[in-house]
């Protein structure tokens, strides 16, 4: 079989399966509902740590770090999710304003 | 000769580190100085003296600085008012689009590198890109390829012993799709070859992600997955001998160096025309943006069909004298004593 004939037989292959689970979809537009998921910030505590070889005690210091933080770092995420809750909300009113405007009259 | 190259970040398993130092024994054996920079340099790396923090770096009007851009490093802004000669090449730089669901510091940084070469490249005096791809975003139609040391492809390649393998070398991340490569090989076991199994090599975006693509594995092929990371050369050469066919199904790629390797241990190659993937492979490669069942279809005759294999074979064979370190070479050479 050439390469050329191996294309041709493949595009007509069909299995039908819907295989689901994790998939990847780029994120082109932007939705007031991603945003509004974005707004709050969490962060995942175990990309706290050491890639280097052997750095266990490192990542164990940079945890410990942390926790010993967690009321100043809780201020912070808790101010900055505020705004970012706030402008986001504004921005949906905003957006339900303008679609307002926009539809035609009775 | 002075050439300093200066890098976006320099790390372990980093394609565009290995190319600089690459470079690097070449422009010593030509006999031209210089030294390597970087902002950022990974502890990881091991790189000791090779890469210097470019905090050192001073250049002078009779300097050439060689730009591999491949990422945003607003560090290397002050570069550009200096009196040296600027020459940038340009890797790509992945688009946001793929990173902001799944690691958002990855994502501004790919958008604000993507944002910040156009300026980069306008302040410079010459630029290209590693491959048309990346040359035609810049408005050009100059190429250096990739320097490459690739094994001597051997004509009579044995089938490989072993159940059927499936092999993507590549990081784990969103662009790179191994979300689909894990679909369509799971209608190729289901399908056509029970026995079949995939090995994934790559370093992963995160911990989280390489979990997400392990769980779909889980539930969809458990057990006939493999995911493998940290390889040294040797290793990864013996991942190649091993495969039966090499799948690449990226969304982006800006050269795409596993597709050469796959060619030099004579391994067929499956994979969608994305990016510069079809220009890298030439005809050498079965090319099919279609669905994933045909591409499940492609990669079983890929892997049964005597005849088919042998003439992937010979054309990766072929492919390769157009990435021979010469051509590679000619071009630096043009492009640097210009």
């Amino acid at each position: 079989m050439t390469p050329e004939e191996a294309l041709e037989r493949a595009r007509t292959a069909s299995f039908g399966e819907d295989l689901s689970g994790f998939a990847i979809e780029p994120t082109d537009r932007i939705t007031s509902e991603k945003l509004m998921d974005w707004a709050i910030i969490e962060t995942d505590p175990a990309l706290v740590r050491s890639t280097r070889p052997w750095g266990a005690p490192i990542t164990w210091l940079k945890r410990g770090a942390r926790h010993l933080l967690r009321q100043e770092l809780g201020q912070a995420y808790a101010q900055q999710s505020r705004f970012n809750l706030m402008v986001v909300t504004r921005l949906a009113e905003l957006e339900e304003r303008a679609s307002r405007d926009r539809s035609p009259g009775p | 000769m002075i050439v300093h190259q200066v890098l976006s970040g320099a790390g372990p398993y980093d394609a565009v580190t290995r190319q600089a130092l690459a470079w690097r024994e070449r422009f010593t054996a030509w006999g031209w100085e210089g030294a390597d920079w970087a902002p950022f340099i990974d502890p990881r790396a091991g790189l000791g003296r090779r890469v210097r923090d470019l905090r050192g770096l001073a250049p002078t009007p009779a300097d050439t600085l060689l730009l591999h851009y491949s990422a945003y490093a607003p560090r290397l802004r002050a570069l550009l008012d200096t009196p040296a000669r600027k020459v940038l090449l340009s890797h790509n730089v992945t688009p946001a689009r793929w990173f902001w669901d799944h690691e958002p510091q990855v994502a501004l940084q790919c958008e604000l590198g993507r944002r910040q070469l156009p300026e980069f490249a306008a302040r410079c005096d010459a630029v290209a890109g590693v491959s048309a791809f990346n040359a035609a975003e810049l408005g050009t139609d100059r190429v250096v390829p990739l320097l490459l040391d690739l094994p001597e492809a051997s004509p009579d390649a044995a089938v490989p012993a072993g159940p059927p393998t499936v092999l993507f070398v590549g990081r784990l991340a969103p662009h790179k799709r191994q979300d689909e490569i894990i679909r369509a090989f799971a209608l190729l076991r289901r399908h056509r070859v029970p026995d079949a199994r995939l090995v994934l090599v790559g370093e992963p975006l995160h911990e989280a992600y390489h979990e997400r693509l392990r769980g779909l594995a889980d539930t969809l092929v458990p057990g006939a997955v493999t995911f493998e990371r940290s390889l040294d050369d040797g290793e990864l050469a013996a991942r190649y001998r091993a495969a039966h066919a090499f799948v690449c199904l990226s969304e982006h790629e800006g050269f795409c160096i596993p597709i050469l390797e796959a060619f030099a241990h004579g391994v067929p190659v499956v994979a969608r025309p994305r990016g510069a993937v079809a220009e890298t492979a030439g005809d050498a490669a079965l090319l099919l943006g279609g669905s994933l069942d045909a591409i499940a279809e492609l990669l079983h005759l890929a892997i049964v069909d005597a005849e088919l294999r042998a003439t992937l074979r010979a054309r990766g064979r072929a492919r390769l004298d157009a990435y021979r370190p010469t051509i590679a070479q000619d071009a630096m050479r043009a492009l640097l004593e210009a």
